[in-house]
């Protein structure tokens, strides 16, 4: 039977060619790892505890309710850190730790995440980074 | 009562008239009486702002309003007159007041020029048509305010507004910002991005958290020698305030009043 070679060889060229994505990166290297979280050096801790998981959604509402607010400061009060008050502001209480580049030379920035999950953010299109840009 | 079946039919289609008749009537006097009720309860502070056109004949008044203004808000200053963004500007006389204007207008205020800015109308048009929402007249002060995440520029307002008070951004507007020699933008104001429509927000910005609120523009008059006084500003709801006095004293005129959108930006001629 002649054709069991032939049908093998074209199994084995499939099954190689479609594991392409898993083979590639261990044979080349080159794969991307999901990029560390640093916690925080001092001690503080985020305005809640899963913001890898919330922080969109907080940031939608947080926008909706400052800018189409009636003027005035507003403020988040925590779920997971009962008692605790943040004012509801990009520039002010997030960017103070997390910047569009990392502050710490860790990995807390914006766009180490968003570029490893090929998220594209537009904030920066217009909002500046505290102090000029 | 003879009833027969002529009868019947007649009434039955003079019921069915009147009623049709009387559904929109119904319908326009429940409208016009919320239309009445929103009025009422109008909002407990209208900032508004009177111009002197007299004290801002003066080039470095003019100049001075609108460099504070478009620096504070990182306005982009772009030379095609087709995409430029203005937020106070200068016009001149006979087409700010066209239906003010006439052959015998004085001397010195023909050709003349005068500051314009978004009116923060009491019945804004622009707001009417948004199909987002994405402009809307703020309840606590009256400010016609912008969300430019929501806005789609569609452009609607443009074409809503009769002061042609709105700018449509056809381009990235950060790269017509003026920057330092840090490289910084003027201000930590946000820029806006290509594709979305903005205007004078009667600086909402800087107002919300003062005492005692002033407008980059006529903050910026008031420190130009025989600037001061030429722009005012203040709640027209408080009968004390420096707008209302004036107002009090002073003939004042607004721009084209016949179309009803109350204008809050006022004018001594």
């Amino acid at each position: 039977m002649s054709d069991k070679a032939k049908i093998g060889a074209g199994l084995a060229i499939f099954v190689l060619l479609a594991a392409f994505p898993i083979w590639y990166p261990l044979v080349f290297g080159g794969a991307v790892s999901l990029p560390e979280r640093e916690p925080p050096r001092d001690g503080s801790h985020c305005i809640e505890a899963n913001m890898v998981a919330r922080h969109m959604d907080l940031l939608n509402r947080w926008q909706n309710a400052v800018v189409r607010g009636e003027g005035g400061p507003q403020y988040y009060q925590s779920e997971d850190y009962p008692g605790e008050r943040y004012e509801m502001s990009l520039t002010k209480t997030c960017l103070k730790c997390h910047g569009i580049e990392s502050r710490t030379g860790g990995t807390i920035s914006c766009s180490e995440c968003h570029t490893y999950a090929n998220v594209e953010i537009r904030c920066w299109d217009c909002h500046l980074d505290a102090k000029g840009n | 009562m003879d009833q027969n079946r002529r009868s019947f039919l007649k009434k039955a289609g003079r019921t069915a008239l009147g009623v049709g008749c009387g559904f929109p009537l119904l319908g326009s006097g429940c409208s016009a009486l919320k239309q009445g009720s929103t009025d009422a309860a109008a909002s407990p502070i209208q900032w508004a702002m009177v111009i002197d056109v007299r004290k801002c004949l003066k080039k470095e008044v003019r100049d001075a309003c609108t460099e504070a203004c478009h620096r504070a808000h990182n306005v982009p200053k772009i030379p095609d007159p087709e995409e430029e963004v203005k937020w106070i500007w200068t016009e001149q006389y006979e087409h700010v007041f066209a239906d003010q204007a006439h052959e015998h207008t004085e001397a010195v205020m023909k050709g003349a020029p005068v500051l314009v800015l978004c009116n923060h109308c009491t019945k804004p048009s622009c707001v009417r048509v948004c199909p987002t929402r994405a402009t809307w007249k703020r309840k606590s002060d009256g400010v016609v305010m912008m969300d430019m995440h929501r806005c789609i520029g569609c452009r609607y307002c443009i074409a809503a507004c009769p002061y042609g008070a709105r700018s449509f951004n056809w381009r990235d507007p950060r790269a017509h910002i003026a920057r330092d020699e840090n490289n910084q933008l003027p201000s930590d104001y946000p820029t806006r991005s290509k594709g979305v429509v903005e205007k004078c927000n009667f600086c909402a910005d800087r107002i919300r958290l003062a005492a005692k609120p002033v407008p980059a523009c006529v903050e910026a008059a008031n420190s130009v020698p025989g600037g001061q006084g030429a722009l005012t500003f203040g709640d027209l709801r408080d009968p004390d305030s420096e707008v209302c006095r004036i107002l009090n004293e002073k003939h004042t005129i607004c721009r084209r009043l016949s179309l009803g959108t109350g204008p809050n930006v006022f004018y001594i001629v």
